[in-house]
C-alpha cells in the first residue's frame, strides 16, 4: 500500500516505522502471555492472586487488536471478500478503490468529533486495578481512526493515480522477510 | 418489513462495502456509524460499543493464545515427530498417507483450536509427503488437507466455539466437551471415504514402518501427544479456566520445544509472537465491527422479531434446525465463518432457545456447519488456501473435496437430529441439559 518512496532516506524511515510497529506487537504479546502464566502460577501455586493480572493483559488485547490493525496489518491481511474484485476489470477495480475509500474516510472523520467526546468523556473513570485513567486506556482507538482516515485516503489517491492496493502485494511481502 | 429502513440501508452497505472490498469488520464498523448518523444517535456510540465490549470480553483473550500456541508448535518440531507418530500407526494401509493427514488433523485439532492454522501448519507438510514422487495427485492432498482441517476447530480447544460461548452464554468447557464425539465421528467417516477411494483408485502402499520401532517412535512424541491431556485435563478438573487453559498450552509447547526437543530460537520464537499478533489484529477488528453492529440489531429488536416470524410458522425444533442447517451451509459457501458466527447466529439463538434446543447442541449443529462451509465451493476460505499451497486449480480441488463433503453432510445430519450423540459426554460430567 506504500507509495513508492524515492527517497532512500525516506524509505529507510518507512521501513523502520514499520520494524519499530512490529516490536510494539511483538512486546504486547509477549506482555500478554507472561501476565497470564504470572497469574495462574500465583493463583495456583502461591494462592496469593494478581488482580492487576487480568487488566493487564485485556489492556493488552485492546491495544494489540487496534495497534496491530493500524499499523502491523497490510490490506491483505484483513478477512475480505475478494471474489467479486478478484474479477473485475481493472478500470472498475479503480472506481471501486475510490468509492469504497471515500466512504470510510467521509464516515470516519465525520464521526470522530463524538468518537473524540466519548474517549475525553472516559477520563472521569479509572481502571479498578491499575489506575489507569479509561481515556488513556481506550485512546488507541482514535489512533486506529486516524490510522484508517490515513491509509484509506491513500488508497484512494492511489487508485485515481492509477496504482492499486493489489500491485504490490508481492513486493510487500519481499519487504516484510528482509 | 421496510426496505428503506435505516437498517435495511445499513445492510445494503455492508453487503456493498464488503463485496467492493472492504475488510468485512470494517464494513460492519463504517456502515454501524452511519445508521447512528441517520437515526440521530450519538455516534460516538460505535467507539464506546467497540471498547466496552472488548473491555468485557475477557474469555476471548483465549483466542490470541490458542493462535499462539499453534504457532509454537508449528515453529518447533513437534510437527515433525507427531507425523513420524502418525506414519507408523496408519501409513501402512492403502492410501496410508491420505490417513496419515486425517490423524495428524485429529491430533493436532487438540492444540491449535484454528482449522486455517492446521492446514497451514501441518496440512502444508503432509501435501509435500503426498505429492512427493507423484504418488498422489495435488488435487488429492489438497482436497484431503482441508477436509480434515475442518475437524481443528470442533474438536477442543477450538475458536468457534469460544465465540460462540461469547454469544450464547454456554460453558465453554461443555462445549469443548461437546465437540469430542462429533470430531471423531468427522475424522472417521473422512477415513473411512479415503479407504474407498484408495481402494478404487489403487492408491499406492507406503513401506511400513516395523511394528517394533512404534514405542520408540510413540516415546518421541510423547511429549507432544500429552499436549491434548494437559489441556482438557487442566480444564475438566477445574483447575484452569478455558482462558488460561490456552496460556498454559502456548507455555507447554513452549517448553517442550525448548527444553526436550531443543528447536526454539529467538528468531523463531519472535515470529511465533508476532504472527499470532496479526491473526489476533484481523480476528479482532471482525469482532470489533461485530460488537458495533450487534447494537444496531439489538436496537432494532431483530433477533425478536425474527424468533417471531418463525414462531407464527409453527416450525418443530427439527424443521428449525434443518432450516438452519441449510442456511449456514448456503451463507457458509459465501461468507467466512466468524463473521456467520458473530451476525447471525445471534439472531437465531433466541428462536432456538424458545424451540428447547440445547445451547451446547445447538453450538456444536452450528459449528460444525461453519466448518464445513470452509471447504464448500465457491467460497470456501481453505479450498483457496490449498489453492495457494499447492498450486493447484480450485476447481480441481473442489472436484477431489465434493465426496468429502458429501460424507461430512451426512455426518452433520446425524450430529444435528441426534442431540445424545453430542450432549452424552458433557451430561457425564456434570452437563444438566
Amino acid at each position: 500500500m506504500n507509495a513508492p518512496l524515492q527517497h532512500p532516506v525516506l524509505q529507510r524511515l518507512a521501513r523502520w516505522l514499520r520494524l519499530g510497529a512490529n516490536h510494539v506487537l511483538v512486546l504486547m504479546m509477549a506482555t500478554m502471555f507472561v501476565s497470564f502464566i504470572l497469574q495462574i502460577g500465583f493463583r495456583y501455586v502461591s494462592n496469593k492472586p494478581l488482580a492487576w493480572t487480568d487488566e493487564l493483559c485485556v489492556l493488552m488485547w485492546i491495544w494489540g487488536i487496534l495497534w496491530g490493525a493500524s499499523f502491523v496489518m497490510r490490506n491483505r491481511d484483513d478477512i475480505r471478500f475478494d471474489v467479486l474484485t478478484g474479477h473485475v476489470p481493472r478500470p472498475v477495480k479503480r472506481v471501486l478503490a475510490v468509492l469504497v475509500s471515500t466512504a470510510v474516510v467521509v464516515i470516519l472523520l465525520v464521526s470522530l468529533p463524538a468518537t473524540w467526546s466519548f474517549i475525553t468523556f472516559m477520563k472521569v473513570e479509572d481502571s479498578a486495578a491499575l489506575g489507569i485513567r479509561m481515556d488513556m486506556f481506550f485512546s488507541i482507538y482514535i489512533a486506529f481512526v486516524l490510522a484508517m482516515v490515513v491509509r484509506h485516503a491513500h488508497i484512494g489517491l492511489q487508485a485515481l493515480q492509477n496504482r492499486l492496493v493489489d500491485d504490490d502485494a508481492s513486493t510487500g511481502q519481499a519487504g516484510e522477510e528482509a | 418489513m421496510n426496505f428503506f429502513s435505516p437498517f435495511a440501508l445499513t445492510v445494503y452497505l455492508i453487503i456493498g462495502l464488503s463485496l467492493m472490498g472492504l475488510p468485512i469488520g470494517l464494513s460492519m464498523l463504517a456502515s454501524s456509524i452511519m445508521y447512528l448518523f441517520i437515526t440521530g444517535q450519538d455516534m460516538g456510540i460505535a467507539a464506546e460499543q467497540l471498547l466496552q465490549g472488548l473491555n468485557n470480553s475477557y474469555t476471548l483473550l483465549a483466542i490470541p493464545l490458542f493462535i499462539l500456541a499453534a504457532e509454537i508448535m508449528n515453529m518447533g518440531s513437534l510437527t515433525d515427530r507427531l507425523l513420524g507418530f502418525c506414519n507408523a500407526v496408519v501409513g501402512r494401509f492403502r492410501g496410508g498417507l491420505g490417513h496419515v493427514n486425517i490423524l495428524s488433523s485429529l491430533i493436532f485439532s487438540g492444540m491449535s483450536g484454528s482449522a486455517i492454522a492446521d492446514a497451514a501448519g501441518v496440512g502444508r507438510m503432509v501435501i509435500n509427503m503426498m505429492t512427493r514422487d507423484g504418488r498422489y495427485t495435488p488435487a488429492y492432498a489438497a482436497a484431503v488437507t482441508a477436509a480434515s482441517a475442518v475437524i481443528g476447530p470442533i474438536i477442543p480447544p477450538s475458536i468457534p466455539l469460544v465465540l460462540y460461548g461469547l454469544i450464547s452464554d454456554a460453558s465453554i468447557g461443555y462445549l469443548f466437551m461437546a465437540g469430542i464425539v462429533p470430531g471423531l465421528l468427522l475424522g472417521a467417516v473422512l477415513m473411512g471415504m479415503n479407504a474407498y477411494l484408495a481402494k478404487v483408485r489403487n492408491f499406492p502402499i507406503e513401506p511400513p514402518v516395523p511394528l517394533r520401532q512404534l514405542p520408540g517412535i510413540t516415546l518421541k512424541a510423547l511429549p507432544a501427544l500429552m499436549m491434548p491431556v494437559v489441556l482438557l485435563g487442566g480444564i475438566y478438573s477445574g483447575v484452569m479456566t478455558p482462558t488460561e487453559a490456552a496460556a498454559v498450552a502456548a507455555l507447554y509447547a513452549l517448553l517442550v520445544s525448548a527444553a526436550v526437543y531443543r528447536s526454539v530460537t529467538f528468531a523463531g520464537a519472535y515470529n511465533a509472537l508476532l504472527s499470532s499478533g496479526r491473526s489476533m489484529a484481523s480476528i479482532g477488528i471482525l469482532i470489533s465491527g461485530a460488537l458495533v453492529f450487534n447494537f444496531v440489531v439489538t436496537r432494532e429488536n431483530i433477533p425478536m422479531t425474527v424468533s417471531q416470524l418463525l414462531t407464527a410458522m409453527d416450525l418443530s425444533a427439527l424443521s428449525f434446525l434443518l432450516m438452519v442447517n441449510i442456511t449456514l451451509l448456503v451463507l457458509g459457501a459465501l461468507l467466512e465463518g466468524g463473521t456467520i458466527l458473530l451476525v447471525i447466529v445471534p439472531i437465531l439463538i433466541p428462536t432456538a432457545k424458545l424451540l428447547g434446543i440445547d445451547m451446547v447442541h445447538f453450538g456444536m449443529v452450528v459449528t460444525v456447519n461453519l466448518m464445513i462451509g470452509l471447504i464448500t465451493p465457491p467460497y470456501g476460505l481453505l479450498l483457496f488456501i490449498m489453492g495457494n499451497i499447492t498450486g493447484e486449480s480450485i476447481k480441481r480441488i473442489v472436484q477431489e473435496t465434493l465426496p468429502f463433503i458429501t460424507v461430512m453432510i451426512g455426518a452433520l445430519l446425524f450430529i444435528t437430529y441426534v442431540p445424545d450423540a453430542v450432549l452424552w459426554l458433557p451430561r457425564l460430567l456434570g452437563y444438566q441439559g
